[in-house]
């Protein structure tokens, strides 16, 4: 099960039919040490049981959220639009991650939220890093998570 | 005449999204009625007002999409053709929308074209 290429597919969807943006990866020596404005988090049961965090600057995130909603005017982005742009977005890339992962589409997921910052994996847990930039800018995708092929929804 | 569409999702960023891609299709639209959840969202289906379409998000609390079609179905209270918009995608959830009376299905992530050709199958196109 390729977790990382999964995220990837999912995250390159989603960007390209909903924000009309591309994600470059990159070595993580390029990107080199940022500050992270927003942190996402989703916890999800379903062919992986775990939590994803995206992690974005100022600029993405505004960039995503305008891009998402079709909003031209800066000022009507205000604090809240942008988390919740980014927890709709988060929402939507573990959701398509999910069923690119189990195609019986059966999973659960909590609602997204800002937090922080990005969980560390349990003992039991793999976790995958993915680095890269959108519009130039820094984003950050971790996902820890354990095979879980097996699980039935409650 | 513009059209009166209802959208049903409990994530605010959604309904915008949704608002965006309709009016990008270049749909005249007179009223967006919106809800966060699906009894609230029957309640506006069954209320009698004249609307011509319906996207309906499957994951809500106090009532999910599946559960408000059901109860819909149930009931016979309303004639609105109801597309749902979802990341459960599988063919087993698409069969159980459409034999609860659901007359599509919108996969997330959507493009607005996929949002306009949906609503072109089911009202007809842009006058």
């Amino acid at each position: 099960m390729d977790v990382r290429k999964a995220l990837m597919s999912s995250v390159d969807e989603v960007l390209d039919k909903m924000a009309f943006m591309f994600f470059d990866e990159l070595d993580p020596e390029e990107i080199g040490q940022q500050v992270y404005k927003y942190t996402t988090m989703v916890t999800f049961e379903g062919a992986i049981t775990g939590g994803l965090n995206i992690m974005v600057t100022e600029g993405v995130a505004r960039n995503i959220a305008r891009n998402l909603l079709g909003i031209r005017d800066e000022d009507d982005l205000f604090a809240d639009t942008l988390n919740d742009a980014m927890c709709e977005f988060t929402n939507i890339v573990m959701g398509r991650t999910m069923t690119i992962l189990r195609q019986d589409g059966r999973f659960d997921m909590t609602v997204p939220q800002i937090v922080d910052a990005p969980a560390q994996p349990d003992p039991d847990q793999q976790s995958e890093r993915i680095e890269g930039a959108l519009d130039d800018e820094a984003v950050c995708l971790i996902i820890n998570f354990k095979e879980t092929p097996g699980w039935t929804p409650r | 005449m513009g059209k009166k569409i209802v959208l049903v999702d409990d994530s605010k960023v959604m309904r915008s999204i949704l608002r965006k891609s309709i009016l990008m299709c270049n749909y005249k639209v007179d009223e967006f009625i919106e809800a966060d959840n699906g009894n609230d969202g029957y309640e506006i289906l069954v209320g009698g007002l004249d609307m011509d379409i319906a996207f309906v998000d499957l994951h809500m609390p106090k009532m999910g999409g599946l559960e408000m079609l059901k109860k819909l179905k149930e009931t016979g209270n309303s004639k609105v053709p109801i597309v749902v918009v979802s990341t459960s995608a599988d063919d087993e959830t698409q069969k159980i929308c459409l034999e609860l009376g659901a007359v599509g299905f919108v996969r997330k992530p959507f493009t607005p074209n996929d949002i306009g050709v949906m609503i072109g199958k089911v009202i007809g196109q842009p006058e």
